[in-house]
């Protein structure tokens, strides 16, 4: 085996910031490498000069032992280096098809005697027959005429692979690949891996998830704030525990602790037949009943797109429903406004952080108050109380560990965990009866996750409910004291957190099994 | 310390460069025309900016485009493009010409009040026009841009139709019965254009800043300016707000329409403010004020000069008032780019994205 | 009033035919994603640069490339500013439309010594300008119709159709949808979108400048302040309720040619004073029509909250 790819003594830098810092790596023809780090560790800067998105600072790119310069992906792509990037680079209302050879396009060719004319117009036909052989070569389980927009995150995947598959790349990395798929479709990615190496392909995955990177990886790099630490083989000394010690630069806790105070009897949300319609009269929210007491939360675990995100609009006051009744304490807040439910003591952690629950280009202290902006605190009688809303971002920097640069910035300029930690400290700080958290540590560095998942279960303790929904198999498993399956819009089963295990939940996600009867809806409904 | 120099310059050279480039393309069309530009350029500056009577004059320009520029900014500080005002100008003006001028029996209106209803009769009907493009936007997201100017189109088809078919005065030309001399806004000189209004123009300006800098309600539009979905997650209740910026912002740009009328024109003539019209006026100076209103109130005075001046060189140079006019477009589409970036900001647009665990390592040492 | 429909139609063809021309051409630069307020501008400055340069030259061809060649120019202005300087394009469109509508007063002031009207109907003849052709002349109650249009708006409907295959059937067409849909799609695949979007301002400029000539030439043998009477931002609105669709959005264009042929021929039947009312009406019918396509979609809305898009 030799080198396909190797990089001497790389380095990125932006302006003063060093993002990438002399890397030196090597990877052998025909072999899995996973790359793993914390989220800002240094592994898509890296990726994107391999890709030709970003152009090293310092250093050189070697593939197949002679020096290359990639200026744009197209370089890459063309010397047989391919991308699928954890946010699919597809258009949704192309088909399967037309995105797998978009940029490479077949045009029609006019046959005269023996010459051949070629045509400005594009050979649908041809390229659909070319794609339908591609996928049965891989045995990719995708239909070539289906519109992007329909398909499953899984399937999306799919395309993207085949996508590099069709422009014959040697080399195909995958940025954060099983960030946004169920168990069972992990396993059958990993499955598909261990194919396209058996058919030569060498295979480069950045993950964060270490369990998938020992189930499919030959060798691993591990790399911190901008550095490549190590590389090492994929063997049984190489456990989860000293990966993540590496990854962090300190030991690390996997698990979380949790304080073993029982749940509580007194119903805090009462969830009472829901449904709701999406835009196209499709019900994507159907007959969903639960309930939280004090001391509880309660998990949602479910494929994204399976309703969650309408459920999550539903309890927060954004979306219209068609029938059913939310109670608070006992008090119908279903149609309330957000300013209503905020009022009544709903906290909201959304989902999309960046156009829900902040504003980027307003001040930390700004974002700290909004939405409690009209409390007695920081209004008199219409007026603002600047100073108490400056004092009161002193407090929450030091309380929820905040780490901002200059005084007051833009929330723009906070990474990711410091970011959610501004409005996990505006939603807690207000004394909320029941927090609706919506995938709460997506894209958080493994400190600012701890501190998070901390607080939230601080919350509990003080006799307060949690609804939390999460791509995040283990951080549902972790944090819930019983888990509730969506699928379809559907609640199909409810589990104690503590017993069920990732297998059996996954069946449930997909839609495989189904319970027949559920406890939430017992007693008072 | 020479850094912070540095810093403090960029918005100041980001401000000069369109200006120097607005006036060397206005000195071009210039001397097409076979004109001195330094010749012209001091005229215009001389006239409406170095005697009293000058000044005098050049308020009395300045009042209706502070109002429009105002009114312009307000909504655009919420991000709602509301290029309307001039449309809103129309009925204003026209609403406030016929209760000034009696119509409707309305003469029976006692004097003190006749000058007070006027104006709101303005700022009503300014409002309701502006309820039309606010409606649209809030309800079924129609674009603001395309939807207020042709109510603009509408507003001045349909004010000039009125005038002729049923509100035609006792003047040789097109226009409303005068207004009664009791329902003016007196002149602070009798010679010069400018009138009280001006003292309004600038009280308006004052709570225009007020309330954006100081008020909950300015907290909340300037967090729907920025960013609309969050403003309705966190509850300010966006579909209302609009509303209600967009009635604010039609009953300013009312104000404006009622003053001219009766403190200047004295009736309403259809086309009164055209080339290119009060309300585009106000536009440009919302967007080179980037909506600060004591930024408004200056801009406005020199653009007031400006047009001033332009129209004394048109008659004692033969210049055409054009001129300005092409000046005035240049100015705002050279402003549209930045010419200096200030750096630190973009670094830590690059930090972000490249590597916050790093950013935030720093942050400790 | 047979005769009454007849005119109306010919006029809604007729009158449909600069909306036509700059919405086909229109729909290329809205679909890359950018918004270009400055058609506008453009049919202004075809219709002034037409006839300014058949005055200047006496050839109405030396005209009609100074049109297509200055929209050109004006479209490589907003170009530059927009995709290359990044500058806002609602900022830079309305500037330009302004400047439009200042120069071309300035200069006929300064060189014609009338700002408001430069003529060329010495050049052109304007009754020559509608075509008599026998084959069309003949088919009963249509010929009184489709007979008698100028050239251009014989040639608007074969420049649909090649634009709309091209913009489906080809892989420029298909990069420009991609271009507008997900820019980072088409550009991970190595599609330059810059050079897209260049190109559709090129193709938006050369239907612009013939929707300017068959204005100001075709129709009027002459250029009059403001001609294009925001014909522009009506392709604009043609456009966005034809949902960035070539097909869809001449559709619209048609209504919209529609109701000022209805101005015209209604306005015949009334006062001079009267008559000035019809002259909302094309710009009404825009109120109206976003009234009629929007509702449905905001009656789908399952969102209680507001959000753009």
């Amino acid at each position: 085996m030799s080198a396909i790819i190797e990089a001497r003594h790389l380095t990125k830098r932006f302006g003063i910031f060093t993002a990438n810092n002399d890397i030196n790596l090597s990877v052998q023809e025909g072999e899995v490498r996973a790359i793993i780090g914390e989220n800002g560790a240094g592994k898509t800067t890296l990726m994107n000069m391999l890709y030709g998105i970003l152009q090293p600072t310092e250093g050189e790119l070697l593939f197949k032992g002679q020096p290359v310069q990639f200026h744009s992906p197209k370089d890459a792509i063309e010397a047989g280096i391919g991308m699928v990037h954890q946010h699919f680079k597809l258009s949704p209302s192309l088909t399967v098809y037309e995105n797998i050879v978009l940029g490479i396009e077949t045009n029609k060719k006019l046959k005269i005697g023996n010459k051949e004319i070629n045509l400005p117009l594009i050979d649908n036909k041809r390229e659909r027959k070319v794609v339908e052989d591609l996928i049965q070569k891989y045995n990719f389980s995708l239909n070539p005429d289906d519109k992007i927009r329909d398909l499953s995150i899984g399937a999306r995947q799919r395309v993207e692979i085949l996508k590099m598959l069709y422009r014959q790349v040697k080399v195909l990395i995958l940025d954060e690949p099983t960030a946004v798929l169920i168990p069972q479709e992990v396993e059958e990615l990993i499955a598909k891996i261990h194919d396209l190496k058996r058919m030569g392909q060498t295979v480069i995955i950045i993950t964060h998830k270490l369990n998938e990177v020992k189930a499919c990886a030959d060798t691993i790099s591990v790399m911190r704030r901008g550095q490549l630490i190590d590389t090492i083989v994929n063997d049984d000394a190489a456990t989860a525990e000293k990966l993540a010690e590496m990854m962090v630069g300190r030991p690390v806790l996997l698990r979380v602790s949790k304080s073993g105070k029982p749940v509580g009897d007194k119903p805090v949300l009462e969830v009472r037949h829901l449904s709701a319609k999406n835009a196209e009269g499709r019900e994507v929210v159907r007959d969903v009943s639960f309930t939280i007491h004090e001391n509880e939360i309660l998990g949602v675990a479910g494929i994204e797109g399976n309703g969650q995100t309408e459920l999550m609009y539903l309890l927060t006051g954004l979306m219209k429903p068609t029938a059913g009744s939310v109670k608070l304490r006992s008090k119908e807040i279903l149609n309330e406004w957000p300013d209503e439910l905020r009022r009544d003591g709903v906290g909201v952690v959304p989902e999309d952080r960046y156009k829900q629950g902040l504003c980027l280009s307003l001040p930390v202290s700004n974002n700290l108050i909004s939405g409690y902006h009209r409390r007695s605190r920081f209004c008199h009688a219409g007026l603002m109380d600047y100073k108490e809303i400056q004092k009161n971002k002193d407090e929450m920097v030091k309380l929820y560990d905040i780490r901002i640069s200059a005084d007051d910035p833009p929330v723009s300029a906070l990474s990711g965990g410091n970011a959610q930690k501004v409005i996990i400290a505006r939603e807690l700080s207000n004394g909320p009866e029941v927090l609706l958290a919506s995938q709460p540590t997506r894209g958080v560095d493994i400190g600012a996750t701890e501190f998070i998942h901390r607080s939230i279960l601080a919350l509990r303790d003080q006799g307060k409910a949690v609804f939390l929904i999460s791509s995040e198999l283990s951080e549902v498993k972790s944090l819930a004291d019983r888990i509730i399956v969506i699928h379809d819009g559907r609640i199909v089963g409810e589990f104690d957190a503590e017993s069920v295990s990732f297998n059996e939940l996954g069946l449930y996600m997909s839609g495989a099994k189904e319970m027949k009867q559920l406890a939430g809806e017992g007693g008072n409904a | 310390m020479s850094d912070n120099l540095k810093r403090r310059s960029i918005p100041v050279l980001n401000a000069v460069i369109p200006l120097a480039f607005a006036f060397a393309l206005g000195a071009i069309f210039t001397m097409i025309a076979g004109y001195n530009p330094l010749t012209v350029y001091g005229l215009i500056l001389k006239t409406a900016f170095t005697s009293g009577g000058g000044w005098m004059q050049t308020l009395g320009f300045a009042c209706p485009i502070i109002l429009t520029g105002i009114a312009t900014a307000f909504a655009f500080q919420s991000g709602l493009w509301n290029i309307g005002v001039e449309g809103q100008l129309y009925f204003g003006a026209f609403a406030a010409a016929l209760v000034g001028a009696g119509y409707f029996g309305l003469d029976c209106i006692p004097v003190g009040l006749q000058m007070p209803l006027s104006v709101l009769a303005g700022i009503l009907a300014g409002m309701l026009y502006a309820a039309i493009p606010a409606l649209l936007k809030a309800y079924l997201n129609a674009n603001v841009v395309v939807t207020t100017i042709m109510l603009n189109y509408i507003a001045i088809e349909l004010t000039e139709f009125l005038t002729k078919a049923f509100f035609q005065g006792d003047q040789s030309y097109d226009s409303t019965y005068a207004i009664q001399e009791t329902a003016e806004i007196p002149k602070i000189m009798s010679r010069y254009r400018v009138s009280y209004a001006i003292f309004l123009a600038v009280a308006i300006v004052l709570v225009v800043w007020f309330v954006s800098r100081r008020t909950s309600f300015g907290y909340e539009i300037s967090a729907i300016g920025r960013q609309l979905e969050f403003s309705e997650a966190v509850g300010m209740r966006v579909r209302k707000k609009i509303v209600l910026i967009f009635l604010i912002s039609g009953a300013i740009a009312g104000v404006a329409g009622a003053t001219e009328v009766l403190g200047v024109n004295k009736n309403f003539m259809p086309n009164f403010s055209t080339n290119p019209g009060l309300g585009w006026q106000g536009y440009y100076v919302a967007v080179l004020a980037h909506n600060n209103p004591l930024a408004v109130l200056l801009i406005a005075i020199i653009f007031g000069g400006f047009r001033y001046g332009s129209i004394a060189v048109q008659s004692k140079l033969g210049v055409p008032l054009d001129l300005l006019n092409i000046i005035q477009g240049a100015l705002i589409l050279f402003y549209s780019i930045k010419y200096f970036h200030e750096n630190k900001e973009k670094i830590q647009k690059h930090l972000k994205k490249a590597n916050p665990a790093k950013k935030e390592e720093q942050q400790n040492a | 009033m047979l005769k009454i429909i007849q005119s109306l139609l010919y006029y809604t063809i007729k009158m449909s035919t600069p909306l036509l021309l700059c919405s086909i051409g229109g729909v290329f630069v809205q679909k890359t994603g950018t918004l270009n307020f400055a058609l506008e501008a453009a049919i202004n400055t075809g219709a002034f640069t037409a006839i300014l340069f058949t005055v200047l030259s006496g050839n109405l061809l030396v005209g009609c490339l100074a049109a297509v060649l200055s929209c050109m120019l004006l479209n490589v202005l907003f170009g530059h500013f927009v995709v290359n300087l990044k500058a806002d394009a609602v900022i830079v469109g309305l500037s330009l439309n302004m400047l439009m509508m200042a120069i071309p007063p300035y200069i006929l002031q300064v060189f014609f010594k009338n700002r408001g009207l430069l003529m060329a109907t010495d050049i052109i003849d304007v009754g020559k300008m509608a075509l008599d052709i026998p084959f069309l002349r003949n088919i009963p109650f249509f010929g009184e119709v489709l007979n008698g249009q100028t050239l251009l708006t014989y040639l608007a409907y074969p420049i649909i159709i090649v634009l709309t295959i091209v913009f489906y059937k080809t892989k420029f067409g298909v990069y420009v949808q991609v271009t507008g849909e997900r820019r980072d799609a088409a550009e991970a695949v190595g599609i330059r979108t810059k050079k897209i979007v260049w190109i559709s301002l090129m193709i938006s400029a050369v239907t612009c400048a013939l929707a300017g000539i068959n204005l100001s030439v075709e129709q009027a043998g002459a250029y009059s302040l403001n001609m294009s009477a925001a014909r522009g931002l009506i392709c604009l609105a043609a456009i966005n309720c034809g949902r960035r669709k070539p097909v869809q959005s001449c559709l619209f264009a048609i209504i919209f040619g529609f109701s000022r042929a209805l101005q015209l021929v209604l306005a015949n039947f009334m006062g001079p004073d009267e008559a000035l009312v019809m002259d909302v009406v094309p710009y009404l019918t825009i109120i109206l029509v976003f009234l009629i396509t929007e509702i449905p979609s905001a009656r789908k809305n399952v969102m209680r909250i507001f959000r753009e898009e």
